[in-house]
């Protein structure tokens, strides 16, 4: 059994008629881990994440989870791993239930057990009063959650999430945090892309600085940010140290070309 | 292992597109009992007897199998069309490509509910016009195989359409200027023997002819063709077309960038 749950090397995307979205990348996340992924938009923590779970064709370098290849052995890697995207993608014609048992069937389990387990965690993101209606009343948080649930159903070891918390009021975002802690604090391996600079640093163990397809850094958040880093705007503050970061400025992660 | 979780993934979509269509039964399923039952009555019953007999039978006996045939083929081809391209456009179709579902699976998903659709209204339309003849299957084995085959047929021929189309309109373009015209031209109403040269021979190059015409004589006993060719020609079009699909779909063409 590998410890390292996700291992990409020598990632490459260029797009139909379009500059290179990844240009090389390599990245390692240990099993266990609370990684991050932080970039400005445009630096390819969609791509990256797409290439992962399937959703964008593979051009050059090789993808492991958990050491399986998804292409060649998709039910070894991909049933332990669920995806909660950017952008929602759910059917919304099909009732709230419905999504979710079947996305726990596509997974591999049986229907009666993908009734359970969605009943289980429409229940543990709220949703269950509404676990009959078609999901076009939700609100924007709701349909996050909605998300989250899915991608929970048949209970991944590893977790992807494409800025979960986008859009998402304090207390909603508060509740995605705290839930995401529990689960990594219960063994799954959590991969956070997120534009918010205090969630890096608050939840992430590791956070992976992504810029124009590369990957500039790769380290502790203390190390990226400072260990004094506030969430003020002012030079101290994160942002001026990421944007420094970015610019190729101090501080340096450990991975650093 | 492996095959467990791969036929429940496989129920799962089976389930959700049944479900799919089930939920605008009167969209999607009456509409070809009500045509069904207006071409028996104003054809079949009125027209139908001045023209006495028509390929050694009554007009709405000869008929009858052409219009079951119609709404199986018709059936399994817009359900698929519209279900694949519905789950692009809504994106849902993603919940299949991060799940462990191989290319295969989600093509014989789809395309077993196009098949089921279409068996439903065919056998709907059955129902309806059989009273209206003095039909009696005389070859139900052979009736069966090519109203199952042609439902195959039209399903993987429908995804293709679902696969390529890019707005809602080009989900109708190919059912309405080719498959209408190739059923209509294709010896549902007439036996193309009576055709003046050269449409007689001309009619031999579309398909439709050989699948009517086996299925008639499953239930006529009578046929241009004698079903020979039906169940020579069907099987080898129907798994050509899927294998196309399936290759469409395994390169990830219109579903990933």
């Amino acid at each position: 059994m590998t410890d390292t749950a996700i291992d990409l090397q020598g990632l490459h995307k260029t797009y139909k008629g379009g500059q290179p979205a990844l240009a090389g990348v390599d990245l390692s996340v240990p099993r266990g881990a609370f990684h991050g992924l932080l970039g400005p938009n445009g630096a390819g923590k969609s791509t990256l994440i797409g290439l992962m779970t399937g959703l964008v064709r593979l051009e050059t370098g090789s993808v492991r989870l958990f050491g399986h290849d998804p292409e060649r052995d998709p039910v070894a890697a991909r049933r332990r791993v669920g995806l909660v995207p950017q952008e929602v993608n759910f059917n919304s014609f099909e009732p709230i239930n419905e999504i979710i048992e079947t996305q726990a069937m596509y997974y591999g389990l049986p229907r009666h057990r993908a009734r359970e387990r969605a009943r289980v965690v429409l229940e543990r993101v709220g949703l269950q009063e509404r676990a009959e209606r078609k999901p076009w009343g939700l609100s924007g948080g709701m349909k996050r959650r909605l998300m989250l649930a899915r991608a929970l159903v048949h209970e991944p070891e590893l977790l992807i999430l494409d800025e979960p918390t986008a859009g998402l009021d304090v207390e909603a975002r508060r509740d995605t945090w705290a839930l995401l802690q529990e689960l990594n604090m219960a063994g799954t391996t959590i991969l956070m892309s997120s534009h918010y600079l205090e969630e890096m640093r608050d939840l992430c163990q590791n956070v992976a600085v992504l810029k124009e397809g590369r990957l500039i850094a790769n380290d502790i958040p203390e190390r990226l940010f400072g260990a004094d880093a506030g969430s003020g705007t002012g030079d101290q503050g994160l942002e001026a140290r990421f944007l420094r970061l970015l610019e190729g400025g101090e501080p340096k992660g450990e991975d650093q070309p | 292992m492996n095959a467990t979780i791969l036929w429940n993934a496989y129920q799962g979509l089976v389930i959700k597109q049944v479900r799919r269509f089930l939920r605008s039964w009167i969209q999607n399923l009456l509409p070809s009992v009500v045509t069904a039952t207006l071409f028996m009555v104003i054809f079949g019953q009125f027209v139908g007897r001045d023209l006495g007999q028509v390929g050694g039978a009554s007009y709405a006996d000869y008929l009858m199998p052409g219009l079951v045939l119609f709404a199986v083929v018709t059936n399994a081809y817009n359900n698929t069309t519209l279900a694949f391209f519905g789950a692009r456009l809504q994106r849902h179709i993603e919940e299949m490509l991060v799940a462990p579902m191989p290319a295969w699976l989600i093509v014989a998903g789809f395309a077993t509910a196009g098949v089921l659709r279409g068996l439903m209204a065919g056998a709907l339309v059955m129902l309806v016009a059989l009273p209206m003849t003095q039909l009696e299957l005389q070859h139900p084995g052979i009736g069966l195989l090519v109203a199952v085959l042609s439902a195959l047929l039209f399903s993987f021929a429908g995804l293709l359409n679902g696969i390529f189309a890019r707005s809602f309109d080009d989900t109708s373009v190919i059912a309405t200027f080719l498959l209408t015209p190739l059923i209509y031209l294709g010896g549902v109403f007439y036996p193309i023997d009576r055709l003046p040269a050269p449409w007689d021979t001309v009619s031999l190059a579309n398909p439709m002819v050989y699948i009517v015409d086996g299925f008639r004589y499953s239930l006529l006993d009578e046929g241009t063709t004698g079903g020979g060719w039906t169940l020579l020609v069907l099987p080898v079009v129907t798994v050509s077309t899927g294998i196309l699909a399936w290759w469409l779909v395994a390169r990830g063409v219109r579903i990933k960038p």
